[in-house]
């Protein structure tokens, strides 16, 4: 499933989500400021907001602001430091008001409460609502870019040496509005949303994070592309962030979230770069897993050299093809297991039948016993197998 | 013996391209699979509702894309399980002179002769055992 962001449904949504901010900003009796920006991606608004916020407070130290910028093109890549820059340009420009920017960061305490409030005399629904196979799927990538986000602010302002744009870049990202993934937040926007029910098509969310303040506020744009798939067979079964050749969710400036079947991994697992080595070395047992996975059991044994166990036999049914059962390292899942190679019934469009792998518990012996296990048969009476298309 | 052309217009279901359609699809009443789907010969009671002329969907691909249909010519039952995750889908009967298949587009047809069966789920030993997709 993809849903790439058509330019009318995301001008719609933006309306929405600022809509719902002037009803917050109304709450605490301040007037909407006259800038507004949208950072391109969750990152972007996680640097981008606090710089402005320094600006605006009387910042004049450009050789500080310039190190800053310039350990954001070091650590997060010369694009994202272009898309900061643009940011921080549109709400910040050339003003500095101390006077006003003094009251500023205060916002973001007082805004928890009034999304709150707001919300209570709204009738909306939240994006999750509306589509409820989406919500766990929208939750998962809310948490997996905070992590992601944290990491790489961390990494471009985590280090020794601190100055005022540092330490307010570590503070503000602490202080975003977390909350505003919530139910209230969502519903809230819903309500604001000119349609209830957004064009086919176009992604569930226009908006993601934003940053508050006095004189400006800066919102965050949603993702330009999402990759979703079903969780189970079930038709109303979870959707779940995944693809296996790129990121599933990507914003327009190049920030970008790998998931295999859902669980959140690291770009090598999708780009399949990793060394056998490497994923046997991996700590993490879910993104082993889903490591072996993305390269596919016949290859993983092959170049990691599983020992094999018992003999390479006939598959009954499936004539000319092959089962061998394969020792699987202690560690590799949690659960210790045994890996069995089989060869598909049925030849795929390309003219070659698919290897894969399946994993079955250590006390199979033998390549019928396990691949007897896989379907609760015996051994017996899987060698009895007539066909296998 | 039936073709796959033949099983194609008969049930309405298209199966990949590659796949030669003048090949006769084999009619078995002994273990056969289909993918992830397992066709057990059972010696059980024979019984659960007649199978509609739109087929019984006893595993559900993703985006309906790899469906495994149970489809039938002649009287055949199906009594789905009771418990929808475990590895037993359901007990299929095919009366006398009756042919059920399992049709899949990219497996094509599994053909089963009268006789009582159970249909059931290859599955894998991960961190808690969990049901084969493919």
């Amino acid at each position: 499933m993809n849903t790439p962001a058509s330019a009318p449904a995301a001008a719609d949504g933006r309306r929405a989500w600022e809509l719902a901010a002037r009803a917050c900003y109304q709450e605490i009796g301040v007037p909407f400021p006259e800038r507004v920006g949208w950072a391109s991606s969750p990152l972007a608004g996680a640097f981008a907001a606090p710089i402005a916020a320094c600006l605006a407070t009387g910042h004049r130290n450009k050789r500080v602001l310039d190190s800053v910028y310039r350990a954001v093109d070091d650590t997060a890549g010369e694009p994202m430091g272009a898309a900061v820059r643009a940011t921080v340009q549109a709400v910040a420009g050339g003003v500095s008001d101390p006077v006003h920017g003094a009251a500023a960061t205060a916002l973001h305490t007082e805004m928890a409460a009034a999304v709150r409030r707001a919300s209570k005399g709204s009738a909306g629904t939240a994006p999750g609502d509306r589509h409820p196979a989406l919500a766990t799927a929208l939750a998962v990538l809310g948490e997996v870019a905070a992590a992601v986000t944290s990491e790489a602010v961390d990494a471009a302002v985590g280090g020794v040496r601190q100055d005022t744009i540092r330490g307010e870049i570590r503070r503000l990202w602490g202080a975003h509005l977390r909350g505003n993934r919530s139910d209230d937040w969502l519903g809230l926007v819903g309500s604001c949303h000119p349609d209830t029910t957004p064009p086919q098509g176009a992604p569930p969310f226009e908006g993601w994070w934003w940053w508050p303040f006095r004189d400006f506020v800066v919102f965050c744009q949603g993702p330009v592309e999402l990759r979703l798939e079903q969780a189970g067979d079930d038709e109303h079964a979870p959707h779940r962030p995944h693809r296996a050749d790129g990121p599933a969710a990507l914003w327009s400036d190049g920030f970008a979230l790998y998931f295999w079947h859902g669980t959140p991994v690291p770009r090598a697992v999708i780009d399949d770069s990793l060394t056998a080595d490497e994923i046997l070395r991996e700590p993490n047992a879910e993104i082993r897993r889903c490591a072996i996975e993305r390269r596919g059991w016949d290859r993983f044994v092959a170049e990691a050299g599983l020992e094999q166990i018992g003999p390479a036999v006939p598959d009954p049914g499936n004539p000319g093809q092959i089962l061998t059962l394969h020792h699987v390292p202690d560690g590799v899942y949690t659960t210790p297991v045994r890996v069995l190679l089989c060869t598909n019934g049925t030849v795929e469009r390309d003219g070659v039948r698919r290897r894969f792998g399946l994993t079955v518990p250590t006390h199979c012996d033998d390549p019928i016993e396990a691949a007897a296990w896989t379907y609760g048969l015996s051994a017996a009476q899987y060698a009895t197998a007539q066909r296998r298309s | 013996m039936t073709t796959i052309e033949q099983a194609m217009a008969t049930f309405g279901v298209t199966v990949d391209a590659h796949l030669d359609r003048q090949a006769e699809i084999p009619v078995l009443s002994g273990l056969q699979f289909q993918g992830d789907v397992a066709v057990v010969p059972v010696d059980g009671k024979p019984g659960g509702s007649p199978i509609p002329e739109a087929g019984v969907p006893v595993v559900r691909g993703q985006a309906e894309a790899n469906t495994h249909l149970l489809v039938a010519t002649g009287k055949a039952y199906f009594a789905p399980a009771r418990w929808r995750d475990g590895i037993v889908l359901g007990l299929l009967t095919v009366a006398e002179g009756a042919t059920a298949y399992l049709a899949h587009p990219e497996h094509a047809f599994a053909g089963i002769a009268p006789g009582t069966y159970e249909l059931r789920r290859q599955r894998e030993q991960a961190d808690g055992s969990r049901l084969v997709a493919d």
